[in-house]
């Protein structure tokens, strides 16, 4: 206990030094912090935006091959896929079948823009009903034919309100043009402020018959999980029972650029589907998962880790010979110290521990001070809200910055600090140790 | 009864002003003779094209492409000259591949003949080969006048469901047989674009069309003049039709 006092006290002594070294470790701790607070909350946002926008949490898409050789996107013969889909029944909570116009283009009077389009069963989507929030009109009969819901963004864009009758140019599944005319049922919140995709939402059926699809056909099942967990565990199960009547993708097995970008590009729009070099018969599956997409972006996350990990490092380690520097001196001033301490009966193991206590309290303090700094400036980032259209709109939550701070983060961040000061202050503090009491009290310095 | 002689005149004159004066099948063999008049068989073909672009929400916008075009082996090449925002991209097509180039990410990705140029109102199809007979048939005709010009007014339906358009009405000179107008139809029957097709040249015996207009009438005001200059018809090396010709250009 006196032990832990002298060295609280020791730190008092010099009160500018302790600062400096403080403040510098308090700063490295600061950026580890943010950084990985950032990147937590930029991975957490991205993957609710996604589930929420794909609808789920893995997405089956299905390919058929006409007798030119071109692919169009359908499914056609649900059998195959609704015996795969029972055998994990018990891992999903919600299933959603969609349509989708990838590349549309609303317009309105002179004014124009592209979205995506979704056709959707509103019977079945709870989910996503749940996330719309109306700013204009109602969803009271979003389920008649050509109704449409738009989102905030798009509606200022072409200037159009609730009630009105806009056209969308689009594709049909196998690539001719055509028109729909749709009458804005609502105009929602931006979902999410998910701005690099700005999707509107109709009901299937009408939206079939524009783009070429059967009145029972659809393009996308999607699954959201009752467990994020249970992802890659339910898209293994299904793809091995798909594959014992269909053709089967995975998301995973894409290896060549080409290949993901054409997967993503169906998923996202864009995508010109052409001619293949081997045609298949009947529907080949496509399975991807949340994880597949967010795989790039996972990538991008661990080495923004990684390098705010190795700044932190050689943060540290400079403010470590910064420290090892100071403790000799704090040896050299206080010898006398020492051996009055000793002669009075003090042992060894004390002095060291004095030594090393008042480092570590330093640097805990200097920890404690970065991390009530990183916590003050992550809540002040969290509360701008950033415009729609800003190139962060992929990561931002309702149009603010999602900051997660883990404690078991900055638990490893205090061990790791903690170990590289004691292991920095070590050789002072057994110098100061194995010092000779006569030779400590007859220092001239 | 001389009333009733002049009005039934009348009306036959009307009903046979009415009639088509060619059989579909005839129509149909004139299409087929709107692709040999404009493709450019046995010889290679360059030019320079200026895009005009006008749009009520954008404003004017101007584009220079070099064009060459190899119609044998179903090749063109497409090179943005101007503006310098744009420098450097470009359309290759070699037979059913069509892919753009972007300088900027230095990547190729596919793209389809039915989307639009570089955000004009013409498509990447409009700069290819013809290939009109075989993605339509004619379903009606009639004679009729466009301006000072006689022409068959054919009504076309797609052969099959991948055409850009399912339908589409064209205006072809009774005495060349060359396309003055086209009106292209959406799936739902909505008129989705007119062309024009204003003023022809000879090259080398084939007809190229070296003014076109491009309205687009899903959104007023919207519309792209393309005018072709510097043309050639000179030998072309095989290596402009390749990707690293592209990728070169830009270096």
């Amino acid at each position: 206990m006196n032990i832990s006092k002298i060295a609280i006290r020791n730190i008092t002594r010099q009160k500018k030094r302790s600062f400096l070294l403080g403040g510098a470790i308090a700063f490295g701790v600061f950026i580890i912090i943010t950084i990985g607070s950032f990147t937590s909350g930029m991975t957490e946002t991205l993957k609710t935006n996604f589930t929420s926008i794909m609808g789920g949490h893995i997405y089956i898409l299905g390919t058929e091959t006409l007798d030119s050789g071109r692919v169009v996107q359908v499914i056609g013969d649900t059998a195959d896929l609704g015996k795969a889909i029972s055998t994990i029944d018990d891992l999903v909570e919600e299933y959603h079948i969609r349509s989708q116009v990838g590349m549309g283009e609303i317009i309105f009077g002179s004014k124009s823009t592209t979205l995506q389009i979704s056709g959707v069963d509103w019977n079945k989507e709870e989910m996503l009903l749940k996330t719309l929030t109306v700013t204009g009109g109602s969803l009271e009969n979003i389920d008649n034919p050509g109704m449409l819901i738009i989102p905030e963004l798009i509606a200022d864009k072409i200037g159009v309100m609730a009630g009105e009758t806009v056209l969308v140019r689009m594709d049909t599944v196998t690539g001719q043009k055509n028109v729909g005319e749709f009458t804005v049922a609502a105009i929602t919140k931006d979902q999410d402020n998910f701005s690099f995709i700005s999707m509107a939402y109709t009901e299937m059926g009408y939206l079939n018959g524009l783009i070429g699809l059967g009145p029972n056909e659809y393009q996308y099942l999607n699954l959201h999980l009752n467990n994020i967990e249970d992802m890659d565990i339910a898209s293994e199960r299904l793809a091995a029972e798909l594959k014992k009547t269909s053709p089967v993708d995975l998301g995973k097995d894409d290896s060549d650029d080409e290949k993901e970008d054409q997967r993503h590009g169906f998923m996202f729009g864009g995508f010109a589907p052409g001619a293949v070099e081997e045609p298949w018969e009947g529907t080949k599956f496509s399975i991807t998962t949340l994880n597949d997409i967010m795989e790039p972006v996972l990538q991008l996350v661990n080495i923004l880790n990684i390098v705010s990990l190795s700044l932190f490092i050689i943060l540290m380690l400079i403010t470590m010979v910064g420290l090892i520097n100071t403790f000799r001196m704090v040896l050299i001033e206080r010898t006398k110290e020492i051996g009055t301490m000793r002669a009075i009966g003090m042992h060894r193991g004390s002095v060291r521990s004095i030594f090393l206590l008042e480092a570590l309290f330093l640097s805990l303090f200097g920890a404690f001070g970065g991390i009530i700094l990183s916590g003050v400036t992550t809540i002040a980032a969290g509360l701008i809200r950033f415009t729609s259209d800003s190139p962060l709109g992929l990561f931002l939550n309702n149009g603010k910055l999602q900051f997660i701070t883990s404690p078991s983060g900055i638990l490893k961040v205090v061990i790791l600090l903690s170990i590289m000061t004691l292991a920095a202050v070590y050789m002072p503090a057994r110098k100061a140790a194995r010092m000779k009491v006569v030779d400590a009290l007859r220092a001239q310095y | 009864m001389k009333k009733y002689i002049i009005g039934l005149m009348v009306l036959l004159m009307v009903g046979i002003s009415g009639l088509s004066a060619i059989s579909l099948d005839e129509a149909n063999r004139i299409l087929a003779t709107v692709d040999t008049s404009r493709n450019f068989s046995g010889i290679d073909f360059s030019a320079v094209m200026t895009m005009i672009s006008e749009d009520q929400d954008t404003g004017v916008e101007k584009k220079k492409v070099q064009q060459f075009r190899r119609d044998d082996s179903d090749m063109f090449l497409m090179l943005f000259i101007e503006p310098a925002s744009e420098k450097g991209q470009g359309y290759l097509n070699i037979g059913e591949n069509l892919w753009f180039y972007d300088p900027q990410s230095r990547k190729f990705n596919h793209t389809s003949m039915k989307d639009s140029f570089g955000g004009t109102d013409a498509k990447n199809s409009d700069f290819g080969s013809s290939s009109i007979a075989d993605d339509y048939k004619v379903v009606a005709v009639k004679e009729g006048k466009l301006g000072r010009y006689d022409v068959y007014i054919m009504d076309l339906e797609g052969t099959n469901s991948e055409v850009t358009y399912p339908t589409v009405k064209i205006w072809i000179t009774s005495n060349n047989n060359l396309i003055l107008k086209s009106e292209d139809f959406s799936a739902t029957g909505r008129l989705m674009r007119t062309s024009l097709f204003p003023s022809y040249a000879n090259v080398g015996g084939k007809y190229l069309a070296t003014k076109m207009i491009f309205k687009d009438e899903l959104i007023e005001g919207k519309k792209t003049q393309i005018t072709v200059t510097d043309i050639s018809t000179k030998d072309l090396p095989d290596s402009i039709f390749t990707k690293s010709y592209v990728e070169r250009v830009n270096r």
